[in-house]
């Protein structure tokens, strides 16, 4: 008895950690300033955070070998283009690949917004929230992940941690959007 | 009983801070000179990963690749995948082809004629690119080694 006992406390207690990890790691960064950045794109022009101040900035960290980031591409298009005359802007931000190479593979795309080339993955790895994912290499962590960034440089939405399946449609990013945008009509 | 739940959560809490979802371990084999020998190499993707498959019709996506160090003579005649399974991304038309759980690579060698009988250390390469649910990892390698008893060839 005393030992069921001894094993139904550890597998509660086992389970408190874990529901308490999830707390802490679901939506991270939420209402910080996003970390600034100043990158240049595949055609060659220079994008920094301050200048979408103004805009609500949704940016998706992708590669090309990013199965998930592939398959979210094109609805990224169309939430680009559908949301674009409500003052929000879309980025990629490629992760440590060569420019040719990006410009090759998203060319199938046929994005209409900027892709901005991180090529050390130190803006990726400014976007990894401190103590999530330790034992992957910062610059990894945001990899697939999607953010929403308010018009005063907040971050609103962060998908790292939230979802139990990847939403390459982006149902809940848009959501998001949709509530934002009324709440600050 | 309260020792091995410990151990289990234990290893199951390491398995998730790990930055390599893959095992490699490639059992002895035994084979003689100048006859083609099978030679296994398991691996085990962690619970809660896939990689991709080793054909893959999506060119821009890292298939995964088994290399084995070149030279002394050893002829590499096939190297064979398992089939893959189908790993369905919500919103995308294409399913994945994808590994996870344990599977077994086979590669068909042959040892040199001349090589002479004894214990032989044959080293190789996995390159593999993993995702979970909801991301992806940067491509990884493991390197491992076989050990191969040769026995000279049977009259």
């Amino acid at each position: 008895m005393t030992s069921l006992f001894k094993v139904f406390v550890l597998i509660c207690t086992f389970a408190w950690c874990n529901f308490v990890k999830g707390q802490d790691t679901a939506q991270p960064m939420l209402g910080l300033p996003a970390p600034g950045f100043s990158l240049f794109s595949v055609q060659g022009e220079e994008y920094s955070l301050e200048q979408f101040k103004g805009d609500f900035l949704v940016i998706h960290f992708a590669t090309t070998w990013c199965p998930f980031c592939n398959a979210e591409a094109p609805y990224l298009e169309e939430l680009s283009k559908a949301y674009r005359d409500r003052g929000v802007q879309v980025l990629i931000i490629d992760v440590r690949e060569e420019k040719e190479v990006v410009e090759k593979s998203f060319a199938r795309f046929g994005f209409s917004f900027p892709v901005l080339l991180d090529t050390e993955g130190k803006v990726s790895a400014s976007y990894a929230p401190v103590g999530i994912l330790p034992a992957l290499e910062r610059y990894e962590v945001p990899i697939a992940s999607n953010l929403i960034i308010d018009r005063e440089g907040k971050i609103r939405f962060y998908s790292l941690l939230n979802t139990s399946a990847f939403d390459s449609r982006l149902v809940e990013l848009q959501k998001k959007l949709d509530e934002l945008l009324i709440d600050t009509l | 009983m309260i020792r091995f739940l410990l151990i289990l959560i234990l290893s199951l809490e390491a398995q998730a801070q790990s930055n390599v979802p893959v095992k490699v371990y490639a059992p002895k084999a035994t084979g003689h000179s100048g006859i083609p020998m099978t030679i296994h190499v398991e691996v085990e993707v962690m619970l809660g990963y896939h990689i991709q498959a080793n054909k893959l019709e999506d060119d821009n996506l890292i298939p995964t690749t088994l290399t084995w160090e070149k030279g002394h003579g050893w002829e590499i005649q096939k190297i064979t995948f398992p089939p893959s399974k189908k790993f369905k991304l919500q919103g995308s038309d294409l399913p994945l082809e994808v590994y996870d759980g344990k599977f077994d690579i086979k590669t068909v060698m042959v040892p040199p004629e001349t090589l002479r009988k004894g214990s032989h250390h044959l080293f190789g390469i996995l390159n593999y690119q993993a995702c979970d649910s909801i991301r992806c990892l940067f491509p990884r390698s493991v390197e491992f080694s076989v050990l191969v008893d040769v026995e000279d060839k049977e009259p």
